[in-house]
Formats: structure tokens, sequence, C-alpha cells
């Protein structure tokens, strides 16, 4: 199935819309609409794409769509099962946001050229950070995202408050992105190609070569990225940012711009990195800043009276949440992998229940400030007899952050305290993330519910709020209502949701976690109930089901057993086997194209191995992956060419992409 | 099913019986004749049967207390009643969401009657839970560590066939002195605090809403004495069908009953020094979790 007419064609929907609407000569509400019919085309491609993605298995071609000679980049799509996620995401949350833009951003004085174009240049930034697979168009298009981004961050350019908060965006996310960039380059220093297929075997050679440069490449990726996530202390411009941004900008930041920054995590730490004591070292670093930035980020939000800036610093904390699942999963992937798989599986979905129901909330506050003009919480009160169909929207959001069940918030947060807690017994810094993470739960249900709800929606209606007498317009109103179902869904729901696991197997190479978390998810495969084969169990009778339905998966047996077993080694020598990269000597030939050198690995080449340049144990004995690409590249003889001068004695990476292992020339003659 | 509506008549109808019990013995400590024992049915049948008056701001109406007496009953159902749990599989964290939703309904329920006396109280039970929360989380977990499992079925399980241990005595005990707070009652009554606030978050109420409430917190105060006997204190064990049954309720009445005693004798704090008290009994759960950690 090829897919790329289909992305290609999403992309220029949203690149034309953004042409057509900034000289469309029409009223507001008309470019609004026609905005949305672009997004619409855009999504539906998407839509599809990731729904084949997650029916047939990723997306992968071979060709590059164009290269850029000089830079050594090549526009290489790939979509697999996590960038589908991240897709539908992004589809659902920004289509509310669009349809939601259209009455709302009618109560701006700025111009709407500075507004619907850059809305839809910024879907096209994020949209093409997750289904680009070479590194330099993943920076390409992430700076888009964050360029178009900051312009609708300062959309009221008038208000200095905003145009602060801009800049200190810009310029945080800008040190962020460098460290991205050095990072990234680097890494094409060593493996000539900023395809992410063929970084992970660098990561593999760095590890043993050069730890410390290898230390220091994922702290820039780190920080690069945590600082996109809002992950404190990086974080810092969020709490500005999204409150100067309009409402349904303020939604889609949060709601899955601020998740690139996790999806940049889950590609370099899941996708790159092998499985070893590094993995291990980062899970520890992910776990206490996931832990750090929950706790801070929601007890800050407790004392903001500005209802914005409150879900902004609940993002911060809910990012956290997120953090410290993936990172409890890289630390439990050498150790167990089905807790590993709980937490991977915990870490993803919440993300997608943050995307909605964040996103919602953000809606919510700016009908607030829609309807009462200030987004001063101080200043509302007893408005949900007055605009009931708003505040319903809020409680049910706020019943999903604050993880009451059969909310959405419930099921991820429930696998994070399982994941975390049962580690404990080995790991006692999750035990102990995890009651922090349980406690801090406490504080998002009554910030959220009784500051948030509490004071917006009830008791008394102010004096200066007299005013407003009427609900938000259908236009507004709907998206709110579509995203607060998904809220209920999505905890409804959990176990066909959580079947979703799959998204952590596929196109993720063998050196990476991901070959472990799919170990343990394939144990973890959700089964049917057997009894009287009732289909997928769901959340069927409320509250008290809920943990029943849970509690009768297979999953959770898996989990007891995991419980009760602590001391049991789950793989011989209580650890999985690291990866080794394989060593070959290869023989510099003459007549490469200028710039070029080329090597040959020689016919004796590579002991021991037959016939493939090398041949790498799956870390699960799953069947062992053989590095192939242009056909010839891996057998002996085989032609590589080499950007650059090769000097004798050099260690390098010849293999381009599509393998999993490393050749690596540890000999030039 | 038998367990379920056996679970939930026994909470919902066996429970005001024990508030009377308890009125009753507060009564006696304070050399008063006291109500009737079976006063707390006569009370909640008396408001079922009133108009419901509600402020003119509310939105939410009913809704709240409903949610809240069905999420207690909902937790009741988690914990084993006799030996074995109404839902054999009973998660103490669905248990701690459903207990902590059943409060929120209540603070939610009084900012919506825009008294300001609600308005107060309800900050009051956010502090008040804050505090007191963890230690119940703190010492369920360490109960979860101990019998290597999340289900209080297992939990309760743990102590009859291993015997005890330092954390689990610790924890019992913590968990304990924060039942006091968890039911609201003196020396930690802050949140209604009658004499300040006029009942705080309830300030407002009447009626079948208010019927609710009160029957949410008889209920709420049954199981929480049940989670504690049941998980921490199983003795005397060896009790099967309805013999353990009653015992259990034996137990739930003499928890009760000092709770009662408690409650009797002591004026109310103020709320900073209730904060300063829970912290000191957190850190004794947490000092028996370091306990459960170390294997012991």
């Amino acid at each position: 199935m090829n897919l790329t007419p289909y992305i290609l064609f999403s992309l220029a929907a949203l690149f034309v819309g953004a042409a057509a609407t900034l000289t469309m000569p029409y009223s507001k509400r008309t470019i609004g609409w026609v905005s949305l019919a672009f997004q619409t085309m855009a999504g539906a491609g998407f839509l599809y794409v990731a729904l084949q993605v997650l029916a047939h298995g990723t997306f992968n071609p071979e060709r590059p769509l164009f290269t850029v000679a000089g830079l050594g980049a090549a526009f290489l799509l790939k979509v697999d099962a996590l960038s589908a996620v991240f897709l539908l995401a992004i589809t659902v949350v920004s289509w509310a946001a669009g349809l939601y833009s259209i009455e709302y951003i009618k109560h701006y004085k700025e111009s709407l050229a500075r507004y619907y174009p850059l809305f839809l240049l910024f879907l096209l930034g994020m949209y093409g950070v997750v289904v680009v697979r070479d590194l330099f168009f993943f920076i390409v298009f992430w700076e888009f995202m964050t360029l178009t981004s900051y312009g609708l961050v300062v959309y009221e350019w008038g208000n200095r408050t905003n145009v602060n908060a801009g800049f200190k965006y810009f310029l945080m996310t800008h040190i962020g992105t460098a460290g991205i960039i050095v990072a990234a380059n680097t890494l094409y220093h060593y493996s000539q190609s900023f395809d992410l297929e063929s970084l992970a075997p660098v990561m593999a050679l760095l590890r043993s070569d050069n730890p410390a440069l290898l230390h220091t490449i994922l702290l820039l990726f780190f920080i690069g990225f945590a600082t996109k996530a809002g992950i404190f202390p990086f974080g810092d411009w969020l709490p500005d940012a999204h409150p100067a941004a309009p409402a349904p900008v303020s939604a889609i930041l949060s709601g899955v711009m601020i998740k690139m920054g996790i999806y940049g995590i889950l590609r370099v730490f899941l996708g790159m990195l092998p499985v070893s004591g590094f993995s291990s070292t980062w899970g520890n670093i992910f776990a206490v800043f996931g832990t750090i930035s929950l706790f801070i980020g929601t007890m800050t939000a407790m004392f903001q009276h500005d209802a914005k800036r409150v879900l902004a610093f609940h993002s911060i904390g809910q990012n956290g949440y997120i953090l410290l699942a993936i990172g409890a999963g890289l630390l439990l992937a050498p150790v167990s992998p089905p807790l590993c798989a709980i937490a991977l599986v915990a870490g993803l979905y919440h993300l997608v229940n943050h995307a909605m129901f964040k996103s919602l909330l953000f809606l919510t506050a700016g009908s607030l400030q829609y309807k009462t003009g200030t987004r001063d919480l101080d200043r509302m009160g007893g408005l949900g007899k007055y605009m009931p169909l708003t505040a319903a929207a809020a409680i049910v959001a706020a019943l999903g952050i604050s993880g009451v069940p059969p909310f959405n918030g419930f099921a991820s947060k429930w696998l994070i305290y399982h994941g975390t807690v049962t580690a404990g017994l080995h790991t006692p810094i999750l035990l102990l993330a995890g009651l922090i993470a349980l406690f801090t739960s406490l504080l998002t249900m009554a910030s959220v519910m009784v500051k948030y709800v509490g004071l917006a929606f009830l008791g008394q209606r102010l004096p200066h709020n007299q005013g407003v007498e009427r609900d938000v317009p259908a236009g507004m109103a709907l998206p709110q209502f579509l995203l607060a179902a998904l809220v209920l869904l999505q905890g409804v729901l959990v176990v066909p949701i959580v079947r979703l696991h799959r998204v952590l197997q596929p196109g993720v190479p063998a050196g990476g976690i991901g070959g472990a978390g799919a170990g343990g998810l394939a144990v973890l495969e959700v089964r049917r109930v057997e009894a009287g084969g009732d289909g997928p169990v769901v959340f069927r009778r409320g509250a008290v089901a809920a943990g029943r339905a849970l509690l009768r998966q297979q999953l959770l047996q898996d989990l007891q057993a995991e419980f009760q077993h602590p001391d049991r080694p789950l793989h011989p020598g209580g650890r999985l086997p690291e990866l080794e990269a394989a060593q070959g000597q290869e023989t510099v030939l003459g007549g490469a194209p200028a710039g070029h050198r080329q090597l040959a690995v020689p016919a004796a080449g590579l002991p021991g191995r037959q016939g493939a340049g090398a041949v790498l144990p799956h870390p699960l004995g799953l069947p062992p992956v053989v590095p192939a690409v242009d056909g010839d590249r891996g057998r002996r003889g085989a032609v590589h060419h080499v950007r650059g001068a090769v000097t004798p004695g050099e260690r390098r990476i010849v293999s381009r992409s599509g393998g999993h292992g490393a050749v690596i020339v540890s000999n030039i003659r | 099913m038998f367990r379920i509506v056996a679970t939930i008549g026994i909470l919902l109808f066996l429970s005001p019986l024990i508030e009377g019990i308890l009125r009753k013995f507060k009564a006696l400590v304070h050399s008063r004749i006291g109500p009737p024992l079976l006063q707390p049915y006569w009370d909640i049948l008396k408001l079922l049967g009133k108009d419901d008056v509600r402020s003119p701001h509310a939105l939410l109406g009913p809704l709240p207390s409903w949610l809240a007496l069905a999420a207690l009953l909902a937790a009741g159902l988690l914990v084993p009643l006799g030996t074995a749990s109404a839902f054999a599989g009973g998660d103490l964290f669905l248990f701690l969401y459903l207990v902590g939703f059943a409060s929120v309904c209540t603070m939610l329920a009084g900012m919506d009657s825009g008294s300001p006396y609600a308005f107060l109280g309800a900050g009051r039970e956010m502090m008040t839970s804050f505090v007191v929360e963890p230690v119940l989380f703190v010492a369920l977990i360490t109960a979860a560590l101990k019998s290597h499992s999340f289900r209080f079925a297992d939990m309760a399980f743990f102590q009859q066939v291993s015997g005890t241990s330092v954390s689990m005595v610790i924890s019992g005990a913590a968990l304990l002195l924060a039942i006091q707070a968890q039911l609201s009652k003196l020396p930690f009554d802050i949140p209604e605090a009658e004499g300040e606030l006029m009942g705080g978050v309830f300030a407002e109420m009447s009626g079948p809403t208010f019927a609710m409430y009160r029957w949410g917190f008889i209920v709420k105060q049954v199981v929480f004495a049940l989670v504690l006997t049941q998980i921490f204190f199983p003795w005397p064990l060896g009790l099967t069908g309805l013999w353990a049954v009653i015992a259990q309720i034996v137990k739930v009445l003499l928890v009760a009953v000092a709770v009662g005693l408690v409650d009797a004798v002591n004026p109310r704090l103020r709320i900073d020094q209730a904060v300063v008290y829970y912290f000191g009994v957190v850190l004794m759960a947490l000092v028996g979790l370091v306990f459960a950690l170390v294997g012991a």
C-alpha cells in the first residue's frame, strides 16, 4: 500500500489552505470555514494513513522523495504505529480547535491574515514531524512548527505581556533546538546519513567506543525535547505562552504540540538507543525529572488565578506523568519486559488521554474568556447556570484529568501506578515516584475540580458578569462536546485502545527498547473474555465494573505474576543480552565519486558470519536481523560509499539504512 | 450477585445502627441520655420525606449527593466482608479514587450552593484531605507490598497466612490515627465546624440531598473501619461464613466506639494544628513503608 500520495496530498492541502486564507478578501466567518475545509481535507488524508498503518503495519518506503545532495539529507517518509497515534491525536484535537476558531476568533480585532495561514502551517509542521524518517527534515518540520506557533502565540501583537511570552518561548525552544541540531550533526559525522534507522547502529557503536560522547548527545536530545515538552525546569516558557495564545491555539499547543517533545524522546531513546546500561541510566533520569515535573507543575497550578495559567501548569504536571511512565519503561526494559510494557503503554495512553482532556479544558477556558472577557478565576463564578454546555464539558474534562473512573485519566494513571509501584520492589525509586504521582493526583483533583470548575462555574454569579446570560454559540459548543465524548469513550473502551500497544512494536530497530517492549507486549496481549464470548471487555457498568473489567484481563494476571516473583530473572542472568556491534575489515577501492571514498567488504571479512556483513542477535531471541538495504549491502565484497576522507584504522559505520545492524570498519587499508 | 446485594444491604441498612450506638456512647461519656439507638434511621427517613430546598445558584442540584453515596458503596464492595469481597479483585487504586471522588463531590456540592460558609468548608475539606489521604494510600501500599497484591482480598489474607510484621503494625496504627479525620470527627471536624461554619459544605443543604450525604457519611464510617480491621487487624483468625461477618461487625463497632471516645473528649483543633499533626502521621506511615521495603 503506497501511502505517499495521501501524505503529500494532505501536506499540500494545508499549504494551499494557508495561501488561500492569506489572500482571501471574504468575511471572518467565511475564511474560517475555508480554513476548516482545507484542514478537514488534510485531516481526512492523515486519518486514512493512520488507520491504514494501524491495520496493515508500518509504511516505510525505500526511496526518498528527493535528496539534498550537499547536506546528505533525504526526504524519507515513514509512518509506523507510533506516528499513527500522533496523527490521530493531532487530527482530532486540531479539527476541534479549528471548528472552535471560527466563532471564537471573531472577538479579536487583529487581522485574520496572521491567524489561519499560520494555524494551517503550524499543523503542517506537526504532521511533518511525525511522518518523516530523516532527522534533517524532522528538524526542518520541527522549526516550522516552532516558528508558526510563535506567530500564533503573539497573535495579540499589541499586548506587551504576550510579546514577552512569545519571545521567551522563541528563545527557550531555540536553545533546545540548537542542542538537537548539534546532536544530529554529531551523529551524522558517524553515519554520513540523517536517516533515523541508520543512526541507531551509530549509537550502538558509540556505546562501546565513546560513552561520554553518547551521553552528551543523549543529553542534548533530552534537553531539546524536554524543553518542548514543558518538563520542569526546562518548560518555563509554557505557563506564559499558553495563556498568551488564542484559546484554540492553546488547546493545540497543550494538547498536541508539547507532546512532540515526547515523540522525539520516544524516537531517540526507544528507537535509536540500544537496550543497555544507557537505557537504565536515562530511564532513571526521566523518572526523576518526570516526578519532579508532575509534582511541581501541579503544585504551582494550585496557586494560580489565571484560568489558562492553571491549565498550563497542569500541562507541565501531566507531561511529567508521561515522562515518568516512559522513564519507568526504559528503566525496566533490561529487567522485566512485562513491566516495561505496562509502563510504556501507560505513558502513551496518558499522552493520548491528556491530548483530549487538556485541549477540552483550554477550549472551555476560551469560552469563559469569550463570554466574560477575562481569564481571572477570581472574577468569575456561578457561570455554570448560564453556560451549562460549557460547564458540563469542563466537568467531564476535569473528571478526566483527575482520573476519576470511568473517565480516561483513570485508566492511564491506573497503569502508571501499577507499573511504578510493582516495580518498587526491585527499584525503590519508582515506588517513591508512584507515591508522589498518587499524591499529585489528589492535588490535580482538588485543583482542577475545585479551583477551575468550582470558581468559574459554581457558586454565585458576580455583578460584572450579569451580562452573561447564554452559552457560547453552537460552533464553539460542538467541538467541546466532541472532545468531552472522547474523554468518556477513551475511559470506557480501554481494552480496544490498549490493544494499540502494537504502536511500540513495529518499526523500531531491534537495538532499541521497542524490541524489549515488543516482547513484553506480546506477553501482555490483552485477551477477550472467554466466558460467553462477550467480546472485548469494556467498562460497561460504570465505576465498579471498571476495576473489575481490567482485573479480568490477562494484563493483570501477568502483572500479578510479576509482582509475586520479583526475584525471578526473566532472562538468563537477569538482564537482556546487550547488542554487539559487529566489526569487519574493509578495503578502500579507487574510483569513487568526488568527495567519496569507496569501501569494500573483503571476501574474508567478518569472521564467523556466513554471507552477511553482520548478523546481530536479537535481544529477545527473535529471528536475527540482517542488515540489507541496497541489495548488495552486507554481502561479501559489497561496495559502500563513504563521504569524506577515511584514514586507516578509523572506525566507521558504512551501512546506510533499512537494516538494524552495524558493520563497523575497524581497519581500512 | 448475592454478595453484592448483601454487602450493599449491610452497608446501607446496618451502618445507621452503628452510628446510633456511637451517638449513644458519646452521650454516655458526656453524661447525657442521648438519642434512641434507632435515631439515625429516623433522621434519614425524615430528611428523605422533606422538600428539597435548594440554593437559587445551584447548578448541580442533588447529583453530587447521589454520586457520592454511589461511589462510597462501590468502594465498600471492594473491601472484603466475611471472607471475600463482593468483587474478588478489589483494587486499592480504584478504592482510593472512589473515596476521593466522593469527597470531591461533597466539596463541589458545597461550592455549588454559593454560600460563603460552604466555600470555606470546601477549602478546609481539601486541606484536610491533602494530609489525610496520603496516610491511607501509604498504609494500603505497604499492605500491597507485603502481600504482593493490590487486591484487598489478598491483602486481608496476608496476615492470616504469614503472621504479622512490623510494617503492618505501624501502618495499621497510622491508619487508625487517620480515620478520625477521614470521618470528620472531633478534634478534626474542621470542615464542618458547626460552631463557626454552620456545617460547612452542608450549610445550605436540606431534605433528600442532605439525607444522601448523611447516609453516605455513615456508610463511609463503616467502610473505613472495615478496611482498617480487615487488612491490618484481621484477628480472630479462622472464622468462616456468618461468624466472620458478625465478628467483623463487632470489630467495626469497636473502631466506631474508639473514634467516638476520642470525638467525645476532645475540642476542635485549628486547621494548621491538624495539618502539623497529620504530617507526623504521614511520616509514621512512610516509616511503615520503609520497613516493608526492607522486608520487616
